[in-house]
């Protein structure tokens, strides 16, 4: 290790291209050992590209890595992490159905020899996990199954893996996308620990908040170049969010000018089926309204809303679409009731991979578009698909491309196109802007505007709270399945919100419960 | 005009594939032949012997786009071919199963197509509505078909069928076998189906995604059963043209179809995974391995040989598609 | 573009085979067969098709055979194929009866012949034209053998019969694939034989072991422990099942003499307690014969039936007709008898029968290679 090098990873002028896209131009990036390096971009600036350039899935076309001082072209994630260079990715790769310790030794276990046979050693793994669990601070029972810990717990065995390996450059890829506060500090916590034991942390997140809290420098990326590298304390969010989007933004959020009307729709003492779910939710949804729905995660407000889109099942209660009950029992009633619902999870519940825009894009609205003989307009269903993407500016190649070849941002935006082409009266957004950068996150506040605007009603299901405050008229807020309380005007303030959310201490539910 | 350049070629031929391949071993095999597989009657016994296997094809490609699977298909075309065939045994043959019935050529038809119809809703229910994995599910339906078919022909040969039921499938239009004509109106109206109806759009729909296809209001069971159904009706035509053709059927009559029809399908671009595949690849994907198998034939390749040639290309096909789509 | 070129290559793989195989035959005045062989996956057939290019060898004859591997429909398209290379005379073991008629009209239809073996033809096969033959040992008449040998058996051995119900023979039954002719046929015969040879048959187990030696010692493993005691006989409808059983009994000692096995002490011909028969005798049959196992087993005759076929055919390639000339040392028969087609006066001259064999106590060593 050459001592007078102050970087442990140098990655230097490199470049790499796509056919018809530079998605990286002479890119320098330099990482200190024992420091988080926060990366920060928009979807397609380029970060993951970089990254993986280093892990060896991108040949890159130019420029050079260094670890350490010496060359390191890595032919896969695995060669690199032998390197200790290790990634820990939005979505984990565990295998559920083996055990903690099973999951971090993986491909290594430690075997020792019985006559002919190289049997696993359990006990000598166990006791190397518990030692590293203990070295990380973290309390994870080793021989628990992987699948019945919590994905925080997950995660932190991710980490502890790169560990074992003797990382001294972990990558983390937006990691606090599905944890809790509690849990995004217990995170936080360990990888504090690992900076002490002078681990370098690229941090690769769209989260401001986390950033500031987190990060000892940022380096900013936009379209494939590296715009600057800081130490953050010489920056803020509205410095970086210029930076990231190139334009000034001193707006995050545009002005929401609707004004709520009538009420359009009314949840009377919705319970669901799963006890462990909602109880008792009553609230109603005004014409021109943004209703924002906030909480903690299990909080159950996504449970809640795929409710009332007829998804999943309840026991008690109604939802009445203008006074009268509208009896929904499947997504297909709530779209004749005039609904549209936005799902959370994009790629699990959202998107048809396969198809292009058009069917992404059409596919509630067909009923609509055939004809007597029961034969589809093509015509006006290619015109109108293509009309609302435009409209929500999608940016894609042609129509006719594949979904899944687009970015987060225009995913979603298809799937507002979507639902906007069946008409909906309410449409209901479930985490909107998860996933999805800077950029493209203004562009669907502006679209939420616009259809409040337009005498739409819109409920939003956020973890943001910037996001919640800076766009609904009203916020709802969850706490354990129950509703405690609703926050309007000036009432709007993160303090509300978070007291509200945490209303319920674990055990005091509990005992509310026995009573 | 679109100029032909070499690279508008490369890229016709890299987005038809299957098109190609087909269209260059026609050629090959008409060298090797001395233009003998070039001929009227090579083309027509090709049909011929293909025209069943292409509705099989047609029927389990849809469920495969469905991302499911139907192992009972070889079964459930024999079992029609008995029971339809059992309706046309000429009223004078004495080992007749209904010695002295002489009905109009459309009941059989019907029953045939009907028997096929009721094993479609049979497996659509059973994996729609049962919630079972389709390849468990039709491996149930499979062996029940197999067993009705040995009780129903109490393990003989149902044979000499009447002429007018033997025609269906052996006459001629001109030149063109009647076969052709049938297999052409099923690959119309699946065309149509998958390309242009609200059905066929959710039937990519829940392939491709059928948690996302639920939330945009598509009733994925309903509509899976549906596909099942279709399937099914596919099955007991091809029951009915198979009896018809041979001119008898019994218990061992459809053996093995499903394996030969899943490999065409697949061959032809329909993907395992769900969501994708296309009609027109389906029967190009059915006439690529009868062109093999008719080919190997002609050219006396051992009958061993050719299951391995099969075997290959199967493999192939599937292998180097799963590439293109990663 | 490389599925394109893989295809390519295999076609070319394939073609240069044929070629390879093929080219020296290709422009001389040769006489072409056509074999159409129903299932080489069974011994008897595959006996057959052996001894077909054994003899197109000698005579140098282009056979073009084609095993259809069970499957009628691609057994036709088979024939499709052949017929529109412009091949005439054919030798067939088709995959069933009820479809020679539809085969030999279409072999007509192009001015050929052909001769049919193992499978009975139609007679309405036969009344197409004078061109088609009968050269075949009926599968029903390995189980007509097989009675005729449980007949002599238990004349010998009356005491034998005690076992379950007295005045009746109970039998275990161990068929192959179910709705297959050989199952089909040799199953109705050696039963109807039973009966008409004035025995009460009760059938105490029956079930199918899809021809398998494993599957067979399997289902007889459970009959055995369900059964024992009340059955005089197992009858299987090949070699493959008996042996199977015989391990079955001899593993679970339902021997003569479970201190000595390779005893016996009945003096009834088999050390088991009970006569296993099967068909095909194959050499492992024979030589379990002659350790005293398998008590008896029936002789198609593949050589028999495929000389027989062949000459005809060859005769019709190069004489123009076979009418009325021998075959394999046959002749033609002259009267009808029990038996379809045979039984049918106007086809009679078309029909070769060709000997089946009984291999028993007496002869098997004959047998023996």
């Amino acid at each position: 290790m050459s001592s007078e090098n102050p970087y442990i990873l140098e990655m230097q002028n490199i470049s790499k291209s796509f056919p018809g896209v530079k998605a990286l131009k002479d890119v320098s990036f330099r990482l200190k050992p024992g420091t988080v390096h926060a990366l920060m971009g928009e979807n397609g600036a380029g970060k993951s590209t970089l990254m993986k350039c280093l892990f060896g899935i991108y040949m890159k076309e130019n420029g050079e890595i260094h670890l350490n001082g010496e060359p390191a072209n890595f032919k896969n994630s695995r060669e690199a992490l032998e390197h200790g260079v290790s990634m820990i990715h939005q979505e984990l790769n565990v295998v559920p159905d083996q055990t903690v310790m099973e999951n971090i030794w993986l491909g290594r276990e430690f075997t020792r020899r019985i006559g002919p046979f190289h049997l696993v050693n359990h006990r000598k793994m166990a006791e190397e996990t518990r030692q590293l669990m203990k070295q990380l601070e973290m309390e994870i029972e080793p021989e628990g199954r992987m699948g019945s810990i919590s994905i925080s717990h997950q995660q932190a065995c991710e980490i502890a893996k790169a560990v074992s390996y003797n990382a001294s450059v972990v990558v983390m890829d937006e990691p606090t996308s599905s944890l809790s506060d509690k849990e995004v500090n217990h995170l936080f916590k360990i990888i504090r620990s690992l900076r002490e034991q002078n681990v370098a942390i690229i941090y690769i997140s769209h989260k401001m908040s986390e950033i500031f809290q987190i990060a000892d420098e940022i380096s900013v990326m936009r379209d494939g170049e590296l715009i600057t590298t800081a130490p953050a304390s010489e920056l803020d969010e509205d410095k970086l969010i210029n930076l990231m989007v190139g334009r000034d933004m001193s707006q995050r959020f545009p002005i929401v000018e609707a004004v709520p009307g009538e009420s359009v729709m009314q949840v009377k003492n919705l319970t669901s089926s799963d006890p462990k779910s909602f109880k008792n939710v009553s609230f109603d949804l005004r014409r021109g309204e943004i209703l924002g729905i906030g909480g903690l995660v299990g909080a159950q407000r996504t449970e809640l809303v795929e409710s009332i889109f007829g998804l999943r099942a309840t026991v008690e209660g109604t939802v009445s679409i203008e006074g009268q009950d509208a009896g929904i029992q499947t997504a297909k009633d709530a779209i004749h009731c005039g609904m549209g619902l936005i799902t959370e999870d994009r790629r699990g519940a959202g998107i048809f991979p396969q198809l292009n825009i058009i069917e992404n894009t059409s596919m509630p609205s067909l009923d609509r578009l055939t004809n007597k003989v029961g034969l589809l307009d093509h015509k006006t269903l290619i015109q109108k698909s293509t009309e609302m993407n435009e409209k929500f500016k999608t940016k894609t190649p042609t129509m006719e491309t594949k979904i899944r070849s687009l970015s987060g941002g225009n995913q979603q935006k298809v799937i507002v196109a979507r639902w906007m082409m069946t008409l909906p009266e309410i449409l209901i957004m479930d985490e909107p802007t998860r996933g999805i950068d800077v950029g493209a996150k203004y562009e669907i506040y502006c679209i939420m505007a616009e259809l409040a605007a337009a005498g739409k009603s819109i409920i939003m299901v956020s973890s943001e709270m910037p996001e919640l405050i800076g766009m609904s008229h009203r916020i709802m807020v969850l706490c354990d399945g129950r509703k405690t309380g609703e926050l309007e005007g000036e009432e709007r303030t993160q303090e509300n919100i978070m007291r509200l959310a945490a209303r319920f201490g674990h055990d005091d539910f509990k005992e509310e419960e026995a009573s | 005009m679109k100029q032909l350049t070499r690279k508008s070629i490369g890229e016709f031929a890299s987005k038809n594939t299957g098109y190609v391949t087909f269209a260059a071993m026609v050629v090959i095999l008409g060298v090797l032949t001395g233009g003998g597989s070039l001929r009227l009657l090579s083309w027509q016994n090709l049909a011929i012997a293909e025209a069943v296997r292409a509705l099989a094809a047609l029927g389990v490609g849809i469920i495969i786009i469905t991302k499911g699977i139907d192992l009972s298909l070889g079964q459930v075309v024999g079992l029609c071919a008995c029971v339809s065939a059992s309706l046309a045994q000429t009223p004078d043959y004495v080992s007749s199963l209904y010695p002295g019935l002489n009905l109009p050529v459309i009941a059989p038809i019907l029953a045939g197509v009907g028997v096929g119809a009721l094993f479609g809703l049979l497996n659509g229910f059973l994996v729609a509505y049962g919630k079972l994995p389709p390849f468990i599910a039709t491996l149930g339906t499979m062996t029940i078909a197999a067993g009705l078919q040995l009780i129903y022909t109490h393990a003989s040969t149902v044979g000499s069928l009447k002429n007018e039921y033997k025609v269906i499938a052996q006459g001629f239009l001109g030149p063109i076998p009647n076969m052709v004509i049938y297999v052409a109106i099923a690959v119309l109206f699946l065309w149509v189906l998958m390309n242009h109806t609200k059905i066929g759009k959710r039937i990519y729909a829940i392939g491709g995604n059928p948690t996302a296809a639920r939330v945009s209001g598509i009733s994925v069971k309903f509509e899976t059963m549906k596909v099942y159904l279709m399937a099914g009706v596919l099955y007991g035509i091809a029951g009915v043209l198979l009896s018809s053709r041979l001119g008898l059927a019994n218990a061992l009559t459809g053996d093995n179809m499903e394996l030969d029809a899943i490999a065409a399908a697949t061959v032809g671009g329909v993907s395992h995974s769900g969501g994708v595949g296309k009609v027109g690849g389906i029967v190009v994907g059915v006439l690529t391995l009868g062109l093999i198998n008719f080919g190997m034939t002609y050219l006396g390749v051992d009958s061993y040989y050719q299951l391995l040639v099969k075997g290959f290309i199967i493999i192939a096909a599937v292998y180097l598609d799963m590439r293109r789509a990663a | 573009m490389k599925r394109l070129m893989f295809v390519f290559l295999a076609v070319l793989l394939v073609a240069g085979a044929a070629f390879a195989g093929g080219q020296q035959d290709s422009g001389m005045e040769k006489v072409t067969i056509g074999a159409l062989i129903r299932n080489t996956d069974e011994q008897f057939v595959a006996d057959y098709a052996d001894v077909l290019k054994k003899l197109a060898a000698e005579k140098g004859v282009d056979l073009k055979l084609q095993d259809s591997r069970g499957d009628m429909a691609l057994q036709l398209d088979q024939l499709n194929t052949l017929l529109a290379q412009g091949v005439k005379y054919y030798v067939v073991v088709s995959n069933t009866t009820e479809a020679t008629a539809d085969i030999a009209s279409k072999i007509n239809a192009q001015g050929g012949g052909a001769a049919f073996s193992n499978i009975q033809p139609s007679v309405e096969a036969l009344k197409v034209s004078p061109n088609f033959y009968l050269a075949s040992s009926p599968e029903s008449v390995a189980g007509q053998i097989q009675a005729q040998i449980l007949d002599e058996y238990f004349k010998a051995n009356p005491e034998k019969l005690a076992n379950g119900d007295p005045d009746a023979i109970d039998a275990i039954f161990i068929y192959g694939q179910l709705g297959h002719p050989a199952q089909v046929y040799r199953t109705n015969a050696v039963q109807q034989g039973l009966k008409d040879a004035g025995y009460k048959l009760n059938i105490v187990a029956e079930d199918t072991a899809n021809w398998k030696p494993d599957e067979a010692q399997a289902k007889m493993d459970a009959w055995l422990a369900a059964f024992s005691g009340e059955f005089d006989v197992v009858i299987a409808n090949n070699d493959g099942m008996a042996l199977g059983a015989v391990e079955s009994l001899l593993t679970a000692g339902y021997v003569d003499d479970p201190n000595d096995p390779s005893k016996d002490v009945d003096g009834d011909g088999t050390v088991l307690k009970v006569p296993v028969l099967g068909v095909d005798a194959t050499q492992v049959a024979v030589k379990s014969m002659d350790e005293g196992k398998l008590f008896a087993t029936v002789l198609q005759d593949a050589v028999g039936q495929a000389t027989t076929a062949f000459e005809l055919a060859y005769m019709m390639a190069t004489e123009g007709s076979a009418t009325g000339k021998m075959a394999w040392g046959l002749s033609p028969l002259s009267s009808p008898i029990d038996e379809a087609p045979a039984n049918d006066a106007a086809v009679v001259g078309q029909c070769y029968l060709v000997p089946f064999k009984a291999v028993t106590l007496d002869n098997y060593k004959d047998f023996m290679n």
